[in-house]
């Protein structure tokens, strides 16, 4: 795999994506002091410059280093559960959930230390954002109190 | 007279017990992340911002610009005790830091950093509070024709500072600004890439893109890099360097202070390139060049003044124009948006306790800093042990109750996902973050400014060339372009700044298990 290959690629992709959307804004947008003309403008810059970087990626091939993806899907999982679980079954449970799944990116020493590492995470969580910074979130999930 | 008496007032809010509070947490949260292994300053940052929306504007302020230069202080304790630069402006400091740790002289090598950035900080409160107001004067003259001179200037120092490809380094600052655009645009009313949903039409929440794009994608790659190489930290006999030592660092302090304040204050300047800057310079003009690299303690010396000194002239350009010279003044300026307060030249005159009570509290801060690096050096040492396994799993809760508390909106916590798959694929792709930020920053005021220029014009750009301050400040980045693109220059540029891509690596190459 091509790193700036596919560096210029994304590039461009969000240029075009930006022209299109520059596109479909309002008639009454143009012009050089309407809503749709730094956009517009930034929009070429993008994709001149990733044609540019692809171009250099083409002359001056770079591979791109693997991605591993057991560390990153753990912890976007984690958030994602942390948001599922916010709104109602309070902050124990979600930084709980959100800990450990967020744990499972790296290799534990063993599991009493992985339960203990979340335990003591949800109690700084309660205390430092429900306590001391007064969050307006609710500790417990809503359908037990 | 003035200068003394504004001091004075901005002492008097700074010792209030609360701000005092404040700078204290500050200055210890900024030195545990300098310390704690594979989180750096940018992301942390990033996931202690929201916490700060719950203080006082005043203390809150206080506290991320005691974070900000205690940073640079915990840098470089694990720089010489383990050969870890915990941040990109203290790379140099391992060079002969650790290596008088390793014969027998951490204490002094740590006493010699303390108290030259001690130093440095002291001067530069003093130039700041010199310097700010009559930049302020200046920048109440400027109109939109300025202003987007001004903000073309600091983006494209940004590009030319940033490390790495300098067309990936456009693409980052072009697509920064194209994200700033998110949501309804206030001239018109017209929803500007909202796809429809009400959540966007207040823009992308800053806090929750800054935490994806850093922190989140930083554990990432924090964990991947993991070799599980154990740590060999320095024992520390005395702390007090020797008279010899102090007749050899004078000289370097004072010159590390002055290149490191005129290095802060230029866009794009920062602490990175003064280091590297103080440390070429004492290595040209020391009468012992060959002990360099051996142990030397100017190497630590001028160094160490020169990053704190250019860390805090960072705010002069923040402060008084409210153009941000890096990723993490950025940062600051987004904390003091969300606070309601806009940087900029209105900042001394409508909120003066802001603005003189942050410069008083920087002078208590670094104080403050020298008594926790000396006395307390021990404690620090002990965190130097916590394994990183330990750590990032309540790195990862305050990242997602921070995005979350920003507003209440579960969507923020979507928002901080897609960036930080985003902030991933962009580190694997090679591309710098850094000048992302920057255009997310100022990008809205880009477009504003801009506009409003152009319509006075009628859409002429030659108006840019018809005010004089625009046209010099367009002049000088033009220059600047120019001279960055002159071979013998970008190489010592590409040399200076492989110390900031060499220190993210190093730094995120900590033992996991």
């Amino acid at each position: 795999m091509n790193r700036d290959v596919i560096a210029g690629l994304l590039v461009l992709a969000i240029g075009i994506v930006t022209l299109l959307l520059v596109a479909r804004l309002p008639a009454d947008a143009g012009g050089t002091a309407g809503a749709a003309y730094l956009p517009g403008l930034i929009a070429y810059g993008v994709l001149a410059t990733g044609a540019f970087i692809g171009a250099q990626g083409l002359r001056a091939p770079v591979k791109m280093t693997a991605w591993s993806w057991r560390p990153l899907s753990a912890l976007i999982l984690g958030v994602l559960t942390f948001g599922l679980l916010i709104e109602h079954a309070g902050l124990v449970l979600a930084s709980g959930c959100c800990a450990f799944i967020g744990s499972l990116a790296a290799p534990f020493p063993g599991w009493k230390q992985r339960c203990a590492t979340i335990i003591i995470i949800c109690a700084l969580a309660v205390l430092i954002f429900k306590y001391l910074l007064g969050l307006n979130i609710s500790v417990w999930p809503t359908w037990i109190s | 007279m003035d200068l003394l008496n504004n001091l004075i007032y901005g002492m008097s809010v700074a010792v209030s017990l609360q701000n005092l509070g404040f700078c204290f947490l500050g200055a210890l949260l900024g030195t545990l992340i300098g310390v704690l292994p594979g989180i750096g300053p940018l992301a942390t940052f990033a996931i202690l911002l929201p916490i700060s929306f719950y203080l006082p504007p005043v203390g809150a302020i206080i506290m991320l610009a005691g974070v900000y230069y205690g940073a640079q202080y915990g840098g470089s304790i694990t720089s010489i005790l383990v050969n870890i630069p915990g941040e990109a402006s203290t790379v140099v400091t391992c060079l002969d830091g650790h290596q008088m740790a390793l014969q027998g002289r951490a204490g002094a090598a740590l006493a010699t950093a303390a108290l030259g950035s001690f130093f440095a900080g002291c001067v530069v409160t003093v130039f700041i509070a010199i310097a700010g107001p009559t930049l302020v004067k200046l920048a109440l003259l400027f109109g939109p024709e300025e202003y987007v001179a001004l903000l073309a200037l600091g983006l494209v120092s940004g590009v030319l500072l940033s490390g790495g490809s300098i067309a990936k380094a456009i693409a980052m600052v072009l697509i920064g600004i194209l994200l700033s655009l998110v949501g309804m645009d206030v001239n018109s009313g017209v929803e500007r890439f909202t796809f429809g949903m009400f959540e966007l039409s207040d823009g992308l929440g800053f806090t929750a893109v800054s935490i994806g794009l850093f922190g989140i994608a930083e554990i990432a790659s924090s964990l991947e890099d993991t070799d599980g190489k154990g740590r060999n930290i320095a024992k520390i006999t005395s702390l007090w360097p020797t008279r010899d030592d102090f007749r050899r660092s004078w000289a370097p302090v004072l010159r590390g202070t002055a290149l490191g304040t005129l290095l802060g204050i230029l866009p794009g300047g920062g602490g990175t390139i003064a280091a590297f800057g103080a440390y070429s310079l004492e290595r040209k003009v020391s009468r012992r060049p060959g002990m360099f690299g051996r142990g030397a303690v100017e190497g630590v010396a001028g160094p160490e003044s020169a990053n704190n000194a250019a860390s805090q002239a960072n705010f002069i350009p923040m402060l008084s124009l409210g153009i941000p010279p890096n990723a993490l003044m950025a940062l600051m300026m987004g904390a003091m948006i969300t606070h309601g307060i806009a940087p900029g030249p209105q900042v001394m005159i409508r909120q003066p306790d802001l603005f003189w009570g942050l410069i008083a509290s920087m002078w208590i801060g670094n104080l403050i800093l020298v008594i926790l690096n000396l006395p307390l050096i021990g404690i620090w040492v002990s965190l130097l042990r916590i394994k990183y396994v330990f750590l990032f799993p309540g790195i990862l809760v305050l990242a997602a109750i921070g995005a979350f508390a920003e507003s209440n909106q579960v969507f923020d916590i979507y928002v901080l996902t897609g960036f930080a798959v985003l902030g991933y694929a962009l580190k694997k792709l090679d591309f710098p973050v850094a000048p992302l930020l920057l255009g997310l920053v100022l990008g809205k005021q880009l477009d504003e400014q801009l506009r409003r220029a152009l319509l006075l014009s009628d859409g002429d750009w030659m108006t840019f060339i018809r005010h004089p301050i625009a046209l010099g400040l367009m002049t000088f980045t033009a220059v600047l372009v120019v001279l960055i693109a002159l071979p013998s220059l970008r190489r010592s540029r590409d040399e200076a700044l492989q110390g900031e891509e060499g220190a993210s690596s190093t730094a995120s190459n900590v033992p996991a298990a």
